[in-house]
């Protein structure tokens, strides 16, 4: 017997516990195919105790098969609204959502620039402001009579939170000082006046705007994208 | 619950379709057929009896759900099965990779509680424990492929038939992987060999003890 005889022999996976006739007098004097033997014996006897250390299914499993069958056979459509299924619908949706508003998010400031001429032109439309008598977050919102149908129908679903309409006064630009980078005051939809209050060190830039107790307010165009459009300082 | 004598003599697929068709009996022999494969695959891919229940419940609900899919000419239903059982299986592997089991998962327990029996002295349900649990680990740290002919082959103890038709591969490629992991995985555990200066008179378990 020679070592590529054994090598051979033990290569088959299935004879890693079999004794190869002639085996013993080779291995007394062959120190590496020895080895070989000895490493192949020890991983299958190992590989034995795994196997037989495994545990059995339990009944409590059984039951549960069972009754998910039984819950299928008569119609119950929760069947199979496994954890990992429920996981899959959950994850579509979540993906569905962000990928709605992404596109919307994507297709808002097109249209933005395809209008916006005529937007500044609308722009110069009369909006309804809050009262002044009003502190805080009031909002209005300013409908504007340009739009399409489709943006009218929006603004017909706004919230009207403000029902002290006090005076209408133009946004003109010379009002309202632009917050945009390269389209001034122009917005696809609706947008609403927000009056906020400015932190007092905005005293420095508009002394005569300041309150006898140094508060100062100012209201803020926003659009219907939440991104805010012009800023105007309340004297 | 009896199972008749009769429905013994039917094909898993057969006793599917019965299944579907209302049949309980035809379900449980199913059932019976079908776990126990399923579970220990599943067990020994994923180190975890609850993981491993879980995927066993999440196959034959996907059998009755999913059995209009199942088309007999493109194997036998227990392979179907089979790739239902790993599809979860990685599921469950890409869902739990960020966590590292406890030492006192249940799966070890049970192999400490199987190892240990009366009969044993301590320092040999010891070493068998150790050993058990070393083979294991390095069966889990081997390369995907290799780990799925071993788990199939050695630890669920399919053939190699079997096994191929389960992987969807040729005889041969089993037979050459399963030799490599073994190469593999007797390298892995050469820490855990002794030295032994009788070489050729030690057994399989005089090696370990």
């Amino acid at each position: 017997m020679t070592c590529h005889e054994l090598r051979l022999y033990f290569e088959d996976p299935l004879r890693m516990d079999a004794e190869f006739p002639g085996e013993a007098e080779h291995l007394a004097h062959c120190t590496e195919c020895a080895r070989l033997v000895e490493a192949r014996r020890e991983l299958g006897a190992g590989l034995r105790l795994v196997r037989e250390s495994a545990p059995e299914p339990s009944e409590a499993l059984k039951a549960a098969v069972l009754a998910n069958y039984r819950r299928r056979i008569t119609g119950d459509p929760t069947l199979g609204r496994s954890r990992t299924r429920r996981f899959t619908v959950v994850a579509w949706t979540t993906a569905a959502a962000v990928l709605a508003v992404a596109g919307a998010l994507l297709l808002h400031p097109a249209r933005r620039l395809e209008t916006s001429n005529s937007k500044i032109e609308s722009a110069q439309r009369p909006i309804a402001e809050t009262g002044t008598s009003e502190k805080g977050a009031n909002r209005v919102p300013w409908t504007n009579s340009a739009s399409s149908p489709k943006t009218r129908l929006r603004s017909a679903r706004q919230p009207r939170r403000a029902p002290k309409v006090a005076t209408t006064k133009s946004p003109a630009s010379e009002d309202f000082r632009s917050l945009m980078y390269c389209d001034v005051l122009s917005c696809g939809g609706a947008m609403q006046l927000i009056r906020v209050q400015l932190p007092s060190s905005a005293a420095a830039f508009e002394p005569a705007a300041a309150s006898p107790y140094g508060a100062i307010y100012a209201d803020v165009l926003v659009g219907s994208d939440g991104i805010a459009r012009g800023i105007r300082v309340v004297r | 619950m009896e199972i008749p004598h009769e429905l013994s003599t039917h094909s898993d697929a057969e006793l599917l379709r019965l299944a579907v068709a209302g049949e309980e009996e035809a379900f449980l022999l199913l059932y019976g057929r079908l776990k126990a494969g399923i579970f220990r695959y599943a067990f020994y891919m994923t180190g975890s009896k609850v993981n491993a229940e879980e995927v066993t419940q999440e196959v034959f609900i996907t059998l009755l759900k999913e059995s209009h899919n199942y088309r007999q000419e493109r194997g036998d239903l227990a392979a179907f099965a089979f790739g239902v059982a790993r599809n979860f299986v990685r599921r469950i592997a890409r869902r739990e990779w960020p966590y590292e089991a406890l030492p006192e998962d249940t799966a070890l327990a049970t192999l400490s509680g199987k190892l240990i029996s009366e009969s044993d002295a301590l320092p040999t349900q010891m070493i068998r424990t150790e050993v058990a649990e070393r083979v294991q680990a390095a069966v889990a740290s081997l390369p995907d492929h290799y780990r799925q002919v071993v788990v199939l082959c050695d630890l669920c103890e399919f053939s190699y038939a079997e096994a191929a038709s389960r992987l969807r591969c040729a005889v041969g490629t089993i037979r050459s992987r399963l030799s490599r992991a073994h190469a593999l995985l007797a390298e892995k555990l050469r820490p855990l060999r002794s030295p032994q200066p009788e070489i050729g008179a030690a057994g399989p378990e005089g090696c370990l003890i």
